[in-house]
């Protein structure tokens, strides 16, 4: 079997705080193939967004392997890793605090191609101010004369400067206007497509989330919870928590609001620092048992390439029903 | 720069002009300002050719505060530059390194910060002799703290920024990202700092200078200030010209340096 | 007779206007829906009617509550209007104990404000009532603080709960749990609910009319059901097409329809339709002639070619 593009293996981080080390990842595998766009799901605090950072290696892993095109990147220097960086890239949340205010938006497009030493840069430059739509005189304009769509433009034409493999996009509309959320979301679309490129895309809008991606991986207190493909996870949905994520989507119509059967998961996200023993979702889980407070769910294989983790899936049996209380699948 | 206001205007005009009479000291008053051009303590406009009169010793007023100028702003800016220089250092290391270089710089820090500038400066002098080198030396050791706390502070949040991610994640090095990310995006509270550095610094020479621990080779306007404290009754003016020459610098200092920090935003104007 | 009626109001901030011409109503046990993007004056809106204006707005036309006109529009309102904000962490003090902030506006004797305060946070489905009026904010987690400002909003015996952008810094699973309780005490207390949100999901599940604002102006006023299956404003519609679908098989990665431009500076507004340079149905008098609202059915739209 090839090598996948990204492979995580055991990755593990925790963070020093107050109150004690906080678990933000515990323990992921996970794999991308070429090409494919895989969704991250889960609330905040459940660790995707630090698991990005660990695969762009901007924090080092506790314990654990990420390989990426073949090489294992986390004992590498940061000058050895310097020629991968080009090949993995990332586009952040809030375009306001990841773009330089005192940098003009040639300045900062081209910012990547400099540091790489890349010959032609203004008219690469030029390029990617097409290919994300905005017209070339912006070029002169700092960000903060620009709207916030037209910066997230700017957020995504320096990630794709260096014609990356692989491109992280961490909640890339969320601080988006609801009228221009559509336009960058069609850029990304656009870009995975006339690049082949792979994406690993981190959000909480399941409905950005299935329109964009092939893959669905759900996280859960530091641990992926459920591995889906895009076909089975929208109807097969089968850890309670996955179930509760779609249940929480809010309705498209009045009509459909009213249809739907209540069903609103109670209590909060555990504490990263003391995570629940057993199963971390049994605080909050309708059909928690007690072996569930106690042994930490196995991996449940329902199909070739979907699993979850929880005591109440039986293997290869396809869409679970786990009986009242979850939302009608 | 249309942004600079009246009191922008004011102040840079003042310390423009201030500069030119530094350079200018020479040609408009050659010789030694030391020497005695006429009778002593003749008032202010008393004799058009001396306009500010002249001391105790018939030395020109005049001729004094011009060439004071020139210790005053040498020792002001030298001084400012000098503290600045160190304050960005020590605060960028800190604030970009965090860590345990963090926690030692900044007890340095939090040390030398709770010794008093001015007792500080004034013990330097005394071991080190007086000279223009040692006022320069000691007023910089004694006023670098302010600027390396504010320093660490705004390092330390744009280090959090996703724009630092984001340039890590293209590979850049830390000295790009710290020299031309981060520090540009800090130099409006920076220059606010320096003109606040420079005018202090012009105030401590001036009070080195009036306890007679200035360099006794160059006039300066503290040593003036002290040579008319005993005449405060009967010529208060041998006190007051050069204690409005330090004044007026101080003050413009400090308008031009807010001045500066609105001009120099794109976010503005 | 409405609980609170607005009339041609406007609020300028020096040369932009963010409100233009406002007029609505909202009715004893209703749930309005404001539904704008940044800029749309929703917020703006929103404030007038708490009175919590800065000093930097210029104010025209009325706002009746109950009868009464509110002439005030930097005062805090003194009974029958409450207000919850988006950011609870810095919508609470946090030096202040939470029972003493819930409590703080009733000026209680000391002896009764425990009580008082746990059954507040007793109201809005907190765990545990009697323990976190002795807790800090920070000791709190998002929703749970979200439900404290609630409790503040309810401890003044409001009829008017506004409620700008309740959920926007929210979890999915929370969110839900909020958009559940302000139902339910929507239904128990007898409020009447101005619902601020950039959210049409969150409008779906909540709201029985809803106000559509775009620029300072209000483009579409319609009953929910109304506005979701039948929308006649193109921003309106723009606004409804442009979200991934998600209730049906969508092709994945299938273009999503657009809504071209950005949002129009408004110092001063554009002449004419504010919507006009992002509309493809826009024309020569749209850019001239600002539209008036007129009825469709029982839907109010402000556009020439609807």
């Amino acid at each position: 079997m090839p090598e996948p593009l990204l492979r995580l293996q055991g990755v593990k981080k925790s963070y020093p705080s107050p109150a004690g080390p906080v678990q933000a990842v515990r323990g992921v595998d996970l794999t991308l193939e070429a090409g494919e766009r895989l969704a991250l799901v889960g609330e905040s605090g459940c660790g995707k967004s630090s698991l990005a950072r660990l695969i762009l290696r901007l924090a080092d892993v506790d314990a654990g392997e990420i390989w990426f095109e073949g090489v294992n990147i986390i004992q590498m220097s940061d000058r050895a890793l310097r020629p991968f960086r080009p090949r993995l890239q990332m586009v952040f949340q809030d375009p306001v605090a990841a773009l330089n205010p005192r940098r003009t938006v040639f300045q900062a497009i081209e910012d990547p191609l400099r540091v790489h030493q890349r010959p032609d840069r203004a008219a690469t430059v030029a390029r990617l101010l097409a290919e994300v739509g905005l017209e070339a005189g912006l070029g002169q304009r700092y960000p903060h004369e620009l709207s916030g769509g037209q910066k997230q433009r700017v957020g995504l034409a320096r990630a794709l400067a260096l014609d990356p493999a692989l491109l992280i996009a961490d909640e890339p509309v969320s601080a988006l206007d609801v009228s221009v959320r559509a336009q960058v979301i069609n850029l990304l679309g656009a870009a995975c497509r006339n690049r082949g490129l792979s994406l690993l895309f981190i959000g909480h809008d399941l409905a950005v989330v299935r329109h964009l991606a092939d893959r669905i991986a759900v996280m859960h207190l530091g641990e992926i919870v459920e591995l889906a493909p895009r076909a089975r996870f929208w109807t097969g949905a089968a850890h309670p928590y996955a179930q509760a994520l779609l249940a929480a989507v809010p309705a498209t119509t009045p009509a459909e609001a009213a249809a739907k059967t209540p069903f609103v998961l109670q209590g909060d996200l555990p504490s990263a620092v003391a995570p629940p023993a057993g199963c971390s979702f049994h605080t909050r889980c309708p059909h928690a048992e007690p072996r569930c407070r106690t042994i930490p769910p196995p991996i449940v294989q329902l199909a070739a390439d979907h699993w979850a983790r929880c005591h109440l899936l039986t293997p290869g049996a396809g869409t679970p029903s786990l009986g009242s209380g979850g939302p009608a699948p | 720069m249309r942004r600079l206001g009246l009191g922008g205007w004011v102040g840079l005009s003042l310390v423009l002009a201030f500069v030119l009479i530094a350079i200018a000291a020479p040609w408009l008053y050659p010789g030694d300002p030391q020497d005695r051009v006429g009778r002593a303590l003749i008032w202010p406009f008393e004799d058009p050719a001396l306009p500010f009169g002249t001391d105790r010793l018939g030395r020109d007023l005049a001729a004094g505060i011009a060439h004071g100028t020139r210790v005053s702003l040498l020792v002001g800016f030298a001084a400012a530059a000098a503290a600045i220089t160190i304050g960005v250092v020590v605060g960028s290391l800190a604030g970009y390194l965090g860590g345990l270089i963090d926690d030692a710089l900044m007890r340095l820090t939090d040390t030398v910060q709770t010794i008093p500038g001015f007792v500080l400066a004034l013990a330097l002098v005394a071991v080190l002799g007086a000279g223009v080198g040692t006022v320069i030396l000691a007023i910089a050791v004694s006023s670098w703290t302010g600027t390396a706390r504010i320093v660490r502070a705004e390092v330390s949040s744009w280090r959090e920024r996703d724009l630092v991610l984001a340039c890590r994640a293209m590979g850049m090095g830390h000295g790009e990202i710290l020299f031309r990310q981060i520090l540009p995006n800090i130099a409006a509270p920076v220059i606010v700092l320096a003109s606040v550095v420079v005018a202090v610094a012009i105030l401590v020479e001036s009070a080195l200078s009036f306890l007679g621990f200035g360099d006794p080779s160059l006039i300066s306007w503290g040593a003036m200030v002290a040579e008319g404290r005993g005449l405060l009754r009967r010529a208060w003016y041998v006190a007051a010209v050069p204690g409005a020459a330090i004044v007026v610098v101080v003050v413009a200092i400090s308008l031009a340096g807010d001045a500066l920090t609105r001009a120099l935003d794109p976010r503005r104007g | 007779m409405s609980l609170l009626q607005i009339d041609q109001l406007s609020v300028r901030f020096g040369a932009t206007m963010a409100l233009d011409s406002l007029s609505l109503a909202i009715a004893a046990g209703e749930t309005l829906a404001l539904v704008g993007e940044s800029g749309s004056g929703k917020s703006t809106a929103a404030l007038a009617i708490a009175g919590l204006l800065s000093h930097q707005a210029t104010v025209t036309g009325t706002i009746r509550f109950d009868g009464q006109a509110l002439t005030d529009w930097r005062g805090v309102r003194q009974g029958g209007i409450a207000m919850v904000f988006q950011d609870a962490m810095s919508a609470l003090n946090p030096v202040h104990r939470i029972g003493a902030q819930v409590v703080e506006a009733l000026r209680l004797p000391r002896a009764e404000q425990r009580v008082a305060a746990a059954r507040f946070l007793d109201q809005v489905g907190l765990p545990q009532p009697e323990r976190l009026v002795d807790a800090y904010p920070h000791e709190l987690s998002g929703g749970m603080r979200q439900r404290v400002g609630i409790a503040i909003a309810v401890a003044q015996n409001p009829r008017l709960l506004i409620a700008d952008e309740p959920t926007t810094a929210l979890d999915v699973t929370i969110q839900a749990q909020i958009l559940a309780l302000l139902r339910d005490l929507k239904a128990r207390l007898g409020l009447s609910l101005l619902l601020v949100t950039h959210d049409l999901g969150v409008v779906a599940e909540t709201a029985d009319r809803v106000a559509v604002l775009y620029a300072g102006c209000l483009m579409e006023l319609a009953p929910a059901a109304a506005l979701f299956t039948s929308p006649h404003h193109p921003y309106t519609q723009g606004l409804l097409e442009a979200r991934p679908p998600f209730g049906t098989q969508a092709p994945m990665l299938a273009e999503l329809v657009e809504i071209p431009g950005q949002l129009p500076r408004l110092d001063p507004p554009p002449a004419g339709c504010r919507f006009a340079a992002r509309c493809d149905r826009a024309d020569q008098r749209c850019r001239a002639e600002q539209p008036v609202l007129r009825p469709i059915a029982d839907t109010l739209v402000a556009c020439h070619h609807a």
